[in-house]
């Protein structure tokens, strides 16, 4: 059973990594290039009933809505791509319900750029190759019964395939890469360490336990 | 069941759920007219919290400059224009002086470049990392250089957006000449901090004090211009005063001579005196680091000025988190609900124990003001997971032995196996990037409050 996992799990990486090389990763709107409108509603309103009308509007295409400005009276919409005619229905919609003159030409346009992968995990790499090394020279000299250098890889391996697994699913799935994505991958690496060295415990206390 | 037993029983149960009062609910006592919670409320990060969003556009307007018929600039006026756009220039001859008049571009065609650009934002990255700033992200758009800058929204935040818009511009020039004497290339760096001195009558107080160290041949320099730049009296008995201007980005941050007799290598710039107030000095503090991250980082190749800045709410609602907290609390009462399948009885005490360390790792992470992330807030989960999966073992190891020793022997297993987990969320706990140092403290947090609350707590509910 553990080598069908073993193999299922190595046909993912290795699917997820092509998929990556020729259609790369998804990225959610908090990180993928979008475009931006801000539009001032001078009214108490409740973001749901945005939402809703956002929804209308865009055919549910994905969106991010926020409120922006110290005032609150703000909202923000960021979307891939846009039409004018959407815009424009959004902005009637607004004024209808709330009773508002807003033009057209007074909603705030902006794009957005990517933020780069590599900026987002830059922040981490350090710290988590200075814990795996830290954790490598524990494991290596606690388990040394069970030779070091084949800890060291078996744990490297596990950390590593584990990351790619992630990736790879995230790949597969078209999942978008979010801001919870990072917080996944540390809890998985933290798992991965965990389990790691429940089983090391386990091999070696088979012996005195048999 | 001893009377004993039945005893502990009771109060670790009272306990736990005093501990889940207090931290689900609160302390609340009376202050003024109103009732006032005393237990602080989550600090959050970033993602949770909202952000101040801030926009650098390439500065494309132009300044005016005049030429001699030889070339020489004549006059540097800065009338700057808007938008006039960047390759028109105009010439304004005067045939009684030869002078021609241009409009440049503040930012010449030939430095926007891709490089250039990517260089403004690394050295931007380093400011926000000199500034502290402990969670970011800085987007760029290659096409036309605008930067998008995402920090925390805090009493720090308008500091943060007079730096970026900095060019870092260093000048040691003299006052008269406006002749270049030094500048960014001999700056070696700046410090920042509090001073001690006194008053003529030894009343001691305290400044801040701005230090520019300079490289070997800097120093020289600086020597020099100490030396040459000084109050000195003429035959007439006149005093004549020979001064240098310190600039950054072309503003002048003060103007200095020196006595006759003093030789320096360093520059050192003083703010505040012997009557600034704490909050003066804490302002004037602010302001210097913004210089030393300025200046500490390099000069921007291309001027960058503010084109807007926002403050943006989370795009995690209220509801959000309470759809989540419900579904994250059904596959907790699914998991309560299999262990009291399997454990009968001693299973049904174990709602008391996993509450408990819930609320008593919550109640620590405000009480010590830890700043939740989303990283931070996935690993109370984990490690709420991973005290489920302890206790577990704990009964199924009662189940198998009876003897007292079955707790004690979990345990030990049990820390031998966390010791990794110990390590990784020590390190993350030194990290300058927020969301690590999050999940760091809760992780150390967490680690400490199971081991107390295992030998407090689980073993008297989980013992048979």
């Amino acid at each position: 059973m553990k080598n069908k996992i073993r193999i299922l799990a190595v046909i993912i990486i290795i699917i997820g990594i092509i998929l990556i090389a020729v259609k790369g990763l998804v990225f959610d709107l908090n990180y993928a290039e979008n475009k931006q409108i801000q539009i001032t509603i001078d009214a108490e309103f409740e973001l749901k009933d945005i939402e809703q009308m956002a929804k209308e509007v865009f055919n549910n295409q994905d969106f991010k809505l926020n409120i922006v400005g110290e005032d609150e009276d703000t909202i923000s919409i960021k979307i891939r791509d846009y039409t004018d005619e959407q815009l424009l229905q959004l902005n009637d919609k607004i004024n209808e319900k709330y009773g508002l003159s807003n033009n057209v030409e007074d909603i705030e346009r902006y794009y957005n750029t990517n933020v780069r992968g590599r900026d987002i995990v830059k922040h981490f790499v350090v710290a988590i190759a200075i814990s795996t090394v830290l954790v490598a020279i524990y494991s290596m000299i606690k388990y040394k019964k069970l030779k070091p250098y084949k800890v060291l890889i078996e744990l490297v391996l596990k950390l590593v395939l584990s990351q790619m697994l992630l990736l790879s699913i995230y790949s597969i799935t078209r999942l978008p890469i979010s801001r919870i994505t990072m917080s996944i991958s540390i809890v998985l690496y933290l798992i991965v360490l965990t389990v790691f060295t429940a089983e090391k415990e386990k091999q070696i206390n088979k012996p005195s336990e048999e | 069941m001893d009377k004993g037993k039945l005893l502990k029983r009771i109060l670790a149960i009272l306990v736990v759920v005093l501990i889940s009062i207090i931290s689900f609910v609160g302390i609340f006592v009376r202050d003024k007219n109103r009732y006032k919670n005393i237990i602080p409320e989550y600090q959050l990060g970033m993602d949770l919290e909202g952000s101040r969003i801030i926009n650098l556009k390439v500065d494309d307007s132009t300044e005016t400059k005049s030429y001699d018929k030889d070339g020489n600039l004549v006059e540097d006026e800065d009338s700057t224009t808007a938008d006039t756009g960047a390759e028109e220039t105009t010439e304004g001859e005067n045939t009684e002086d030869e002078i021609t008049t241009v409009e440049e571009p503040i930012n010449k065609p030939e430095i926007l470049t891709l490089d250039n650009y990517n260089t403004s934002k690394n050295i931007i990255e380093k400011r926000l990392d000199s500034l502290g700033v402990v969670e970011y992200t800085v987007r760029q758009n290659t096409s036309d250089g605008l930067i998008t800058v995402q920090v925390p929204e805090n009493d720090d935040t308008d500091i943060i957006v007079s730096t970026l818009s900095s060019m870092g511009k260093f000048e040691i020039v003299d006052a008269e000449t406006e002749e270049v004497l030094m500048d960014n290339s001999r700056l070696k760096s700046v410090d920042a901090g509090l001073a001690q001195t006194a008053t003529t009558s030894g009343t001691a107080y305290y400044v801040v004090a701005i230090t520019f160290n300079f490289d070997k041949e800097g120093r020289a320099i600086f020597k020099d211009i100490t030396k040459n730049y000084t109050t000195t009296t003429d035959e007439e008995g006149n005093s004549v005063e020979k001064q240098i201007e310190v600039k950054i980005d072309d503003e002048t941050l003060t103007t200095i001579s020196f006595e006759e007799d003093e030789s320096r290598d360093v520059l050192q710039l003083t703010m505040g005196n012997e009557s600034s107030t704490n909050d003066q000095l804490t302002e004037y503090l602010q302001q210097a680091g913004s210089f030393v991250a300025t200046l500490n980082n390099g000069q921007m190749p291309i001027s960058y000025v503010l084109d807007n800045e926002i403050y943006e709410a989370s795009d995690i609602t209220v509801n959000d988190i309470r759809n989540v907290l419900i579904v994250i609390g059904v596959i907790f009462a699914i998991l309560l609900i299999i262990m009291i399948i399997k454990f009968k009885k001693y299973g049904l005490l174990q709602i008391f124990t996993n509450i408990g360390f819930i609320a008593t790792l919550l109640l620590i992470i405000r009480l010590t003001n830890v700043i939740l992330t989303i990283e931070g807030i996935a690993t109370i989960i984990l490690m709420v997971i991973l005290n489920y999966v302890f206790i577990w073992s704990v009964l199924k190891g009662y189940k198998v032995d009876q003897s007292r020793k079955v707790f004690d022997d979990v345990m030990l297993k049990s820390i031998i196996i966390i010791i990794p987990l110990a390590i990784v969320t020590i390190v993350f706990t030194f990290s300058s990037w927020l969301p690590l140092a999050s999940c760091g403290m809760v992780g150390i947090w967490a680690i400490m409050i199971w081991l107390a609350y295992s030998y407090v707590i689980t073993k008297i509910l989980t013992n048979r």
